[in-house]
């Protein structure tokens, strides 16, 4: 096996075309080096990510919209106080992702191109409507977080191509997140269900926006997009909660494994959307009330 | 097979080796520089036995690969903590005394872990602490013994600096 450390992304990618051999992208290694352990293919090629600076760099600007590198730790959003006010549901997801050991470790980018169904992430990126800048030596594309992942375990990015960051929009008033998961453990362990909203309320308390993504209850993390077509102007009630719940589990398409059967997962989907649905917009009433007496 | 040469510092001891690009720091520690302060178990980051602080973050060392090192990488394993006086010295001392229980297998990592959590927060919560204790699988100990042990290092630490 072949060690190779780029220290600029052009670098990388001329790296990445020239190769003739498979080559493995290394981030954090949580999941890849277990893998490779007892590998010792002479012709494989280990392309180390982490100095690169695109890769690396986090930005949170003043309205609320970011780019965080592939390779930044999930520790790193953990611990960055803009980060955990402007996209507290983000970030939420983040700190979810394993022990503090594997927190130093682990990356976004991994997390995304790891390609799990229940990658803890993905549902809030996609909620957030979260872009990936994907470069080449050919040159770059901008991707939706949801057209990532094709299946599990396998993403759209072609060879030569690298994840480099991940684009988040600018916040809107009165917007915030929420994500929450269920987990037989609560560190440790992967999720049953997962969801995220995202959520926009305006000055009569009615929903300006609200996207809903699910992670867990099918082969890849999704956006309910019928959420937003019965919720946009419509003041939050009971009812549009049971709508919710109703609308978030037909659109389950789960499996029974080890950790919970599909039947269990579709319920605890549509409790856990209200649920999320509710910390947002309690978040959002938290903000402006802060924000009037402030 | 290419071997790389590697420099980096281990508990203030600047070594310098040839590593091959498999090989993982847990590896490197354990088997080539003969260290007993660093154990392996799962290889996969579940078990925290091989836990070691990377530049102060605590890291697997089963997870980390040799040939990542840079010689700005600074690395602190636990037998380092059982010479140092100050922080280090009550953290020990509290494993001593509240978690006898504790073996040699995961005592090093979890050394390693609790110094990590009460540098970044010197009073946690027990949540806190168990939060920490996730990363670590321990079978001696029933886990209440290490709570108790990592609340009453807390507490030294701030009685000392008051």
């Amino acid at each position: 096996m072949d060690y190779r450390q780029p220290l600029t992304l052009a670098e990388a990618l001329t790296l990445l075309r020239d190769a003739v051999a498979p080559v493995h992208l290394l981030a954090g290694g949580t999941d890849l080096v277990p893998q490779l352990r007892g590998v010792n293919d002479p012709t494989l090629t280990l392309v180390d990510l982490k100095r690169i600076k695109e890769l690396s760099e986090f930005i949170i600007r003043a309205d609320g919209s970011a780019v965080i590198g592939a390779a930044v730790s999930a520790q790193t959003l953990k611990t960055h106080r803009d980060f955990k006010r402007l996209w507290p549901g983000l970030h939420d997801a983040a700190a979810l992702i394993g022990s503090r050991q594997i927190m130093s470790r682990a990356t976004l980018g991994g997390n995304i191109c790891h390609g799990s169904p229940a990658a803890d992430t993905v549902p809030a990126l996609i909620a957030a409507g979260a872009m990936c800048r994907i470069c080449s030596s050919d040159g770059e594309r901008m991707v939706p977080v949801n057209e990532v992942i094709t299946s599990p375990g396998k993403t759209c990015l072609r060879k030569g191509e690298i994840l480099v960051s991940v684009s988040l929009p600018a916040r809107l008033l009165r917007s915030t997140d929420a994500y929450l998961r269920i987990t037989p453990r609560k560190k440790m362990d992967i999720a049953i269900a997962s969801v995220a909203v995202n959520l926009t309320i305006d000055e009569s308390l009615c929903v300006e926006q609200c996207s809903v993504a699910l992670g867990a209850v099918a082969p890849v993390a999704f956006a309910v997009s019928e959420v937003s077509e019965f919720m946009t102007g419509q003041r939050v009630d009971q009812a549009m909660m049971a709508r919710l719940q109703r609308t978030v589990r037909q659109a389950c398409r789960p499996i029974d494994d080890i950790r919970a059967t599909a039947e269990y997962r579709t319920q605890v989907a549509g409790v856990l959307a209200v649920r999320a649905f509710e910390m947002a917009f309690d978040r959002v009433a938290e903000n402006s009330s802060r924000d009037q007496y402030s | 097979m290419t071997l790389l040469k590697r420099q980096f510092i281990v508990n203030g001891c600047t070594n310098e080796v040839e590593v091959s690009s498999h090989e993982t720091v847990l590896y490197l520690l354990q088997q080539r520089l003969q260290r007993d302060d660093i154990n392996g178990g799962c290889s996969r980051g579940d078990c925290g036995a091989c836990t070691l602080l990377l530049n102060g973050e605590p890291v697997h060392a089963c997870l980390v690969l040799a040939a990542e090192l840079t010689c700005a990488d600074v690395i602190e394993t636990a037998g380092n903590m059982t010479l140092n006086t100050g922080n280090d010295r009550h953290i020990v001392s509290a494993y001593q005394n509240y978690a006898p229980g504790v073996c040699d297998f995961c005592r090093p990592g979890l050394l390693i872990s609790t110094k990590a959590l009460l540098s970044e927060m010197p009073t946690p919560t027990d949540e806190r602490i168990r939060e920490m204790i996730a990363g670590h699988l321990c079978r001696c100990t029933g886990y209440d013994q290490l709570v108790e042990a990592v609340n009453a290092a807390a507490r030294a630490i701030s009685e000392d600096a008051a």
